[in-house]
């Protein structure tokens, strides 16, 4: 028997007695029908996060099965196993309590199992930030492979595709000016393929990023999910992973601080998601690599948005990818970034640069020369409301807002939230901040409860933002002056816990600054908005004790 | 029957949920290609199922999902697959143990955040059962196991009844000794796992998938059916109608499994002669379901409960045969005067009711209780003063000669001393030896792998020694055999008093007696205890560090105690989109 310590060969079972063990193990591969030959080669694991409840992963068998091929084709043994599935859509109360879990599962799985590389197949916002977090602790070979995003539809001639439009239309069918009918038709065309949302939502957003960071091959972040090209990914990555094990190459081998500010500045040329600001937070904690809300905001005044999609432009992910994709846009912004930071394949970002001659549409992807915006589109805010930090998308909020003194008005939680925004009796004007607490990470698993609906009266009279300040996330998919990610959160004892009704909140984009316009003194006095009960048992209570808080990009410290 | 209404379905918080939350998990369902008819106003079934590629005792579980999925659409629900974290027993290290409670927690959650009304849970090799089991009890929405079945006997030559695991442990003690070649013993490793299903012996697999069957959380009778039997197929299908049933009946976890139902499951252990892990997943499950279960009860029934179940480890056949022979309901009609009869299954009727047309075929393979394979006492609970909380031996595989044995302690302060030194021709060791290795609990290996069956050394193996009285706090496969004490508790890592053995030491085993002494002076003892100190945490990190904090001891199931315990743990809102 081969002394092989690799293949399928590798970390036995422990059974008190090695040599069984490796028998044992190669009798029962047997009994899954592998030929001695086909045992003798390099394992590669496939994470498998295909399930019933995860519609955007809908196309993972068949991108499992081609990455297979590209596996097979170069020598290896391809093997899937499955690692629990975050679906945005139905997932309760958020994705985000189990982000860690599943870097745990992906983390542990990885780690305990007899593989030489893996290949991390995924898409949906949480999948792709908790399989990096996880295979970058467990410290073996890896490649990652988007799902790609879904196609745009069309209504009656309009396009449109997942939550941008789905909240623009809800928001019409609540104001009335669109009817049942009307409002169950769009329902259909909503989403209308495999992939994730089509925007520049977390999903693209971090596909995007992790492209650039050089996780994944050149030029596979944008492909829609059901365009042929993204099979041909799946089986690019598949043979490309048989290198990158037998070169050992893992992930912290080659990400370095050039690579995680290098993802920092894609994401704000983007305009993207305020997420992704969490989950770069958190792959930088796990490789011991800083990310802090400062650098973010030294970033974010010398980068410029380049991309023009929804939630902040026009387009979507199909217009990106027919665009040039991600060698396009670091075409543009290579100026900006370290082209020397290393990659998976074991070369340079840029190397990642697409030929010279390669069309670009620059309608889509800009050059810096016209950019979108000047500035990036995220920026944090500190000052005696978040002494830790709090951000906000400027790119999707009214500029009419940034430069505000306002009159509060408070939400203990979500539930008090939900009881009270849309009665009619609600002390509310337009020009008040609707303020929300004890929606943090500690909290309530920090849900996308940030973006606050405007409420229902004001709503009618054709308000369209208002100034939103909570400890909450807001869905990549969403657009409005909104405050989140408030640190320390209420519930962690930040200064939130203790803002009343009536108090004036004053925001400055241009000062960077969020200030809570109460005296110290007083403020000291005031009984803070209690926590929610703690949750006794299970996962939730691991989960609140041991949370850390945006900034830190709300790992469980215990992982990092 | 119909017990609640569609409104008070738990999966029509989320459908329901007013204004664009709803909207959203709608025109989301419809992105999978579904209309509304497939999933509005039907209970929503989730389908655990634990394949990998990397479990080759699951292999055919795609197809058995799709059978279920049969079922639950003709029974008028809306069935979706979810993926779980899947431990299959040979690939996974350092043990599968350590990630049983993952699983159980990853379970737990995965029901608790999804629309799910009731769930079909996919579990066969060895730590999948407890742990779909865990967190299904602890979740308690109506739930519905299917067991993976075993695998088809093993043969090699003309020889018909190779057992996995079992067969091949002694296939490798012949290989050790120079009795058959490198060849031939690779030849008859393959004969022995020949398809898909769990090992085909009374191993860990085999007697958790029966004691969810007798505890009522499987159709009746379902743990015998070989995995690529018809009637397998046919299983699935029918519980794949059957949760929905069970949907609108409200009918628990809770409601169906009793502390009865686990005394009936530890009488059913017994005269299975059952593995010894079961006595860890037991009290897990039941701590689960908030019902008393120690090792007393387990102590109690192995002194009335004769093994009369003739497979291998302890007898002679395998599990293909215990179906023809009438599988685990023709057992339990014979063992009925110790069964609570009255206990529910998960068909809304009584045990009793579900065996009284049982019948056994083959006396052979399923005695009658006057010609048992073993009488009472196939597995007893030891305690003494080195083990007071308690440790335990398969009497029924171990040798009879080993029973009342007094001996000279060979010390293995770990697992890797043990592999660097047990076959060195230089150890100090003799036939009357006892081996003790320490630091093989829970926290200390971590993990309680199963190395409890220590390899006989190799000079004494060729001079024709098969058995030796073996002690730790390890667990031992469900397929080996040997006079190996296991489960010792407290552990040596956390200064129980096996940590405190030395070479030359006496050890006492009286079976008959249950006890386990450490013949040291009480002075001594406490001298030694003074001096211990506990090796460096294995792990700083990570999981690793979670399981060590938190695992409980091999006597209360090894759970963690964050999830053992009971206490709030509310349904989540489903109000964002």
């Amino acid at each position: 028997m081969p002394k092989s310590t690799s293949g399928i060969r590798g970390g036995l079972t422990d059974y008190g007695d090695p040599l069984f063990a490796a028998y044992l193990r190669s009798s029962f591969a047997k009994s899954m029908g592998y030929s001695r030959s086909m045992l003798e080669r390099p394992v590669i694991g496939i994470t498998w996060t295909a399930s019933g409840f995860n519609n955007c992963h809908r196309g993972v068998p068949e991108l499992v099965e081609a990455a297979k091929r590209g596996v097979l084709a170069a020598g290896g043994l391809p093997l899937d196993f499955p690692v629990i599935s975050l679906g945005e859509a139905f997932v309760a109360p958020t994705t985000m309590m189990f982000r860690n879990l599943m870097a745990i599962d992906v983390e542990e799985m990885i780690r305990a199992q007899p593989m030489d590389g893996v290949v991390l197949v995924g898409g949906c916002d949480k999948t792709l930030p908790a399989l990096v977090m996880g295979a970058a602790s467990a410290g073996k070979p890896a490649i990652v492979l988007a799902t790609g995003p879904m196609m745009a539809s069309r209504n009656r001639g309009e396009r449109l595709g997942a939550c941008t439009d789905c909240r623009r239309f809800w928001g019409k069918y609540r104001a009335g000016e669109i009817d049942d009918r009307e409002i169950d038709k769009i329902e259909g065309s909503l989403a209308t393929t495999e992939g994730t949302c089509a925007v520049m939502g977390t999903a693209s957003s971090m596909a995007i990023i992790l492209e650039v960071m050089g996780l994944m091959l050149p030029g596979t972040a944008a492909i829609p999910a059901v365009h042929a090209d993204r099979l041909r990914a799946a089986e690019a990555t598949g043979m490309a992973i048989m290198d990158i094990a037998g070169a050992g190459r893992t992930i912290r081998d080659f990400v370095t601080q050039a690579t995680i500010d290098n993802g920092l500045k894609a994401l704000l040329a983007i305009g993207g998601s305020t997420n992704a600001i969490v989950h770069l937070a958190a792959i930088a904690g796990r490789l011991g690599l800083k990310f802090d809300l400062r650098a973010l905001n030294q970033a974010s005044d010398s980068t410029p948005v380049l991309v023009d999609l929804k939630p902040t432009g026009r387009g979507y992910m199909e217009d990106f990818f027919y665009a040039g994709g991600v060698g396009a846009l670091l075409k543009h912004l290579g100026p900006m970034l370290d082209m020397s930071a290393g990659t998976v394949t074991g070369g340079k970002l840029g190397d990642f640069l697409p030929p010279e001659d390669d069309w670009i549409d620059r309608q889509v992807i800009r050059a810096v020369t016209e950019p979108i915006r000047d500035v990036g589109g995220l920026i944090a805010l500190f000052g005696s409301l978040a002494p830790n930090g709090a951000v906000l998308k400027r790119g999707a909020a009214s500029e009419a807002l940034f430069e505000k003194t306002a009159r509060a008005l408070v939400f203990d939680n979500i539930t008090d939230l939900a009881r009270r925004i849309d009665d009619p009796t609600l002390e509310v004007d337009a020009d008040d901040a609707l303020v929300l607490k004890n929606a943090g990470p500690q909290a309530a698993g920090m849900p996308e409860a940030g973006y606050l609906p405007i409420p229902a009266k004001l709503a009618r009279q054709g308000v369209k933002d208002m100034l939103r300040i909570s400890d909450a996330r807001m869905s990549g998919t969403a657009y409005g002056t909104v405050v989140l990610h408030v640190s320390p959160e209420a519930a962690a004892g930040g200064p939130l816990a203790r803002a009343r009704t009536g108090d004036r909140i004053r925001i400055s984009v241009s000062k960077r600054s969020l200030d809570l316009l109460v005296d110290p003194a007083e403020l000291a006095k005031r009984e803070p908005t209690p926590a929610p009960p703690s949750v006794e048992r299970g996962w939730g209570k691991l989960y609140r004790q041991h949370v850390m808080q945006a900034e830190a990009g709300c790992d469980l410290d215990f992982l990092r | 029957m119909k017990k609640i209404e569609i409104s008070a379905l738990r999966s029509r918080r989320w459908f329901d949920a007013p204004g664009q939350p709803g909207y959203h998990k709608s025109y989301r369902t419809k992105q999978m290609g579904y209309t509304s008819e497939d999933f509005q106003g039907k209970p929503v079934i989730g389908i655990l199922s634990t394949w990998s590629d990397l479990n080759s005792c699951h292999t055919h579980f795609p197809q058995r999902v799709e059978e279920i999925k049969r079922g639950v659409w003709q029974a008028g629900g809306f069935p979706v697959e979810m993926p779980a974290l899947s431990v299959g027993e040979t690939y996974v290290r350092p043990s599968t143990l350590i990630y049983r409670n993952l699983l159980a927690m990853e379970a737990e959650e995965i029901l608790r955040s999804h629309p799910i009304d009731g769930a079909v849970l996919l579990g066969g090799c060895d730590k999948t059962t407890p742990g779909l089991l865990m967190g299904a009890a602890s979740m308690n929405i109506p739930a519905i196991f299917v067991p993976a079945g075993a695998m088809l006997s093993g043969h090699y030559r003309g020889e018909r009844n190779l057992g996995t695991g079992s067969s091949t442990w002694k296939a490798l003690a012949d290989f050790r000794a120079g009795k058959i070649d490198e060849k031939s013993w690779r030849a008859f490793g393959e004969g022995t796992a020949r398809s898909a299903g769990t090992c085909n012996t009374m191993g860990t697999a085999s007697t958790m998938t029966a004691m969810a069957d007798v505890l009522g959380m499987t159709l009746p009778g379902a743990s015998s059916i070989p995995a690529v039997d018809s009637s397998h197929s046919q299983m699935a299908e029918k519980a794949g109608r059957r949760i929905v049933e069970m949907v609108w009946e409200d009918l628990r976890p809770k409601d169906v499994v009793s502390r009865a139902s686990f005394l009936n499951a530890v009488a059913t252990d017994m005269a299975l002669s059952g593995s010894t892990n079961s006595l860890i997943h037991l009290v897990a499950i039941a701590g689960r379901l908030g019902l008393e279960l120690s090792l007393d009860d387990f102590a109690a029934a192995g002194e009335t409960v004769p093994v009369i179940c003739n497979l291998q480890p302890s007898g002679k056949y395998l599990m293909e045969d215990f179906y023809y022979a009438g599988g685990l309901l023709a057992l339990l009609k014979i063992i009925s005067a110790h069964l609570d009869l009255t206990c529910r299954t998960v068909t809304g009727r009584t045990l009793g009711e579900e065996i009284a047309e049982a019948e056994v075929f083959e006396p052979e393979v399923i005695r009658p209780l006057a010609k048992p394979v073993y009488p009472a006492g196939g597995l007893v609970v030891l305690r003494g003063n080195l083990a007071p909380r308690g440790a335990v031996l398969k009497r029924a595989a171990a040798d009879p000669k080993l029973l009342k044995h007094t001996g000279p302690a060979v010390v293995f302060s770990n697992f890797k001393d043990l592999l660097a030194r047990i076959d060195n021709p230089a150890l100090d060791v003799r036939a009357d030896s006892v081996l003790v290795l320490q630091d093989a609990g829970p926290i200390g290996a971590p993990g309680m792998p199963e190395w409890g069956m220590l390899p006989i050394p190799k000079k004494l193996l060729v001079a024709g020694v098969r058995d030796m009285v073996r002690i730790s706090d390890a667990r031992m496969s469900g397929t080996s055999y040997g006079t190996c004490i296991l489960h010792v508790c407290p552990e040596s890592r956390i200064g129980g008093p096996l940590a405190l053995v030395r070479d030359g030491d006496l050890i006492a085993l009286d079976t008959d007696a249950r006890s386990l002494e450490l013949l040291v002076s009480e002075v001594e003892i406490a001298a030694r205890r003074a001096a211990w100190q506990p090796p460096p945490p294995h792990y700083e990190r990570g999981y690793g560090s979670l399981f060590i904090e938190h695992v409980m001891q091999a006597d209360e199931g090894c759970d963690f105690d964050f999830l053992a315990r009971s206490g709030s743990n509310p349904e989540p809102e489903a109000r964002f989109s």
